[in-house]
């Protein structure tokens, strides 16, 4: 019975990463409209992963608002990059409300937002994005998964060094 | 594309018989190098829908352009990279762009230099971090060019995480994970990087 129990009660190196937190982390939300002019007076509203309001605020003359957040870390990125995510939803006197999911909360994390103005006789409609998360972050990601699924490798590209990428065939098995 | 340009002691020799060789209505074809040619104020980037590279266009936005340097390198390098890694990516950033800006895109809809996906490069505005922003100011009179200073797009590519790619060295592409990997291993500063990956080019202070 020892042996079981000892496996039992072995983890996987990244379990520990899976339950700590992103405590003050400061993030900063920058909100203007497509013709580049800086909104100041927005509303932004930060919802945790548990569907929890945890801050809001409004932005500056320069269209910034920034805070202190604290979340989970997110156990897609685990062992990535130390960051959570959460959901914005930013109001602005003139612009359709904006929702922003996956953005992401680390230490400097800067998240912008162009808002769309409000037309005139035009459907207006709550408009959604995904949040800044880094393009190199989420290939991290990808290659995670893909391995632990046993995914192989399409073939390369001729010419092309940056090959790298998975097909949807799983590895043959030994 | 890469134009074929003679020395100028070739020129010089050959010159009456170019002029006899071209007819007459044809437009000269005049290089751009760092030695005739600005940076531009501003450069035209055309928005497609979230960053996707086959998104339509949305519009198009004139942004300043080292604006817009800061706020491409931000996305292309991670802003907690080495500074050396940072420089050299903002180097390329730039270089990539200003060819951009001299060869517009013309449709029936549009004109713009860029876009704001991986078309080009990922732009996303005002997503500039402090380090990335420092980057690009410390690089912003440097530009890296074949020894005639014309401007050509200096390409890279992602390359493999926490490696020295290899691959990339000498391949005229920089490795964006092969410059953090130099800098932080190898200890190297932002010219020798980009010496590793571009063959041909010098760094030019203008």
């Amino acid at each position: 019975m020892t042996p079981i129990i000892c496996c039992l009660y072995s983890s996987p190196p990244t379990l520990g990463a899976e339950v700590s937190s992103i405590k003050n982390a400061a993030v900063e939300f920058r909100i203007s409209s497509p013709d580049l002019k800086n909104i100041g007076g927005a509303r932004v509203i930060i919802i945790n992963n548990k569907g929890a309001i945890i801050a809001n605020g409004v932005t500056n003359s320069s269209g910034v608002w920034s805070s202190f957040l604290h979340t989970e870390q997110d156990p897609r990125f685990v062992n990535i990059h130390q960051l959570g995510t959460v959901t914005a939803i930013v109001t602005a006197v003139g612009y359709n409300e904006e929702v922003v999911f996956e953005v992401p909360v680390f230490p400097g994390s800067i998240q912008p937002v162009t808002m769309v103005p409000l037309r005139p006789s035009q459907r207006n409609e709550p408009i959604n994005d995904l949040g800044n998360l880094h393009r190199h972050d989420i290939r991290q990601m990808i290659d995670r998964y893909a391995n632990e699924l046993g995914l192989a490798k399409q073939k390369p590209l001729p010419g092309e060094r940056d090959d790298d990428h998975w097909s949807p065939e799983l590895k043959p098995t030994r | 594309m890469r134009l074929a340009i003679k020395p100028l002691a070739l020129v010089g020799v050959f010159a009456p018989l170019l002029i006899l060789s071209t007819p007459a209505h044809a437009p000269a074809q005049q290089l751009n190098t760092i030695y005739n040619t600005s940076y531009p104020s501003v450069i035209r980037v055309a928005i497609r829908a979230y960053n996707n590279p086959y998104g339509p266009i949305l519009w198009v936005q004139t942004v300043g352009f080292e604006e817009y340097c800061a706020d491409v390198l931000s996305n292309e390098w991670l802003p907690t990279w080495r500074p050396e890694a940072l420089r050299a990516g903002a180097i390329a950033v730039k270089m990539f762009a200003w060819y951009h800006s001299l060869h517009p895109v013309k449709t029936v809809n549009w004109t713009y230099d860029v876009d704001n996906t991986t078309n080009y490069q990922e732009f996303k505005y005002q997503s500039g971090t402090f380090q990335t922003d420092q980057a690009v100011k410390d690089t912003w009179k440097i530009a890296y060019t074949p020894a005639n200073g014309e401007i050509l797009p200096l390409k890279y590519r992602s390359g493999i995480p926490s490696n020295p790619n290899w691959a990339y060295i000498g391949s005229d592409f920089m490795s964006q994970w092969g410059s953090q990997y130099w800098a932080n291993m190898g200890n190297l500063n932002f010219t020798n990087i980009l010496g590793l990956f571009y063959r041909g080019e010098t760094i030019h202070w203008i």
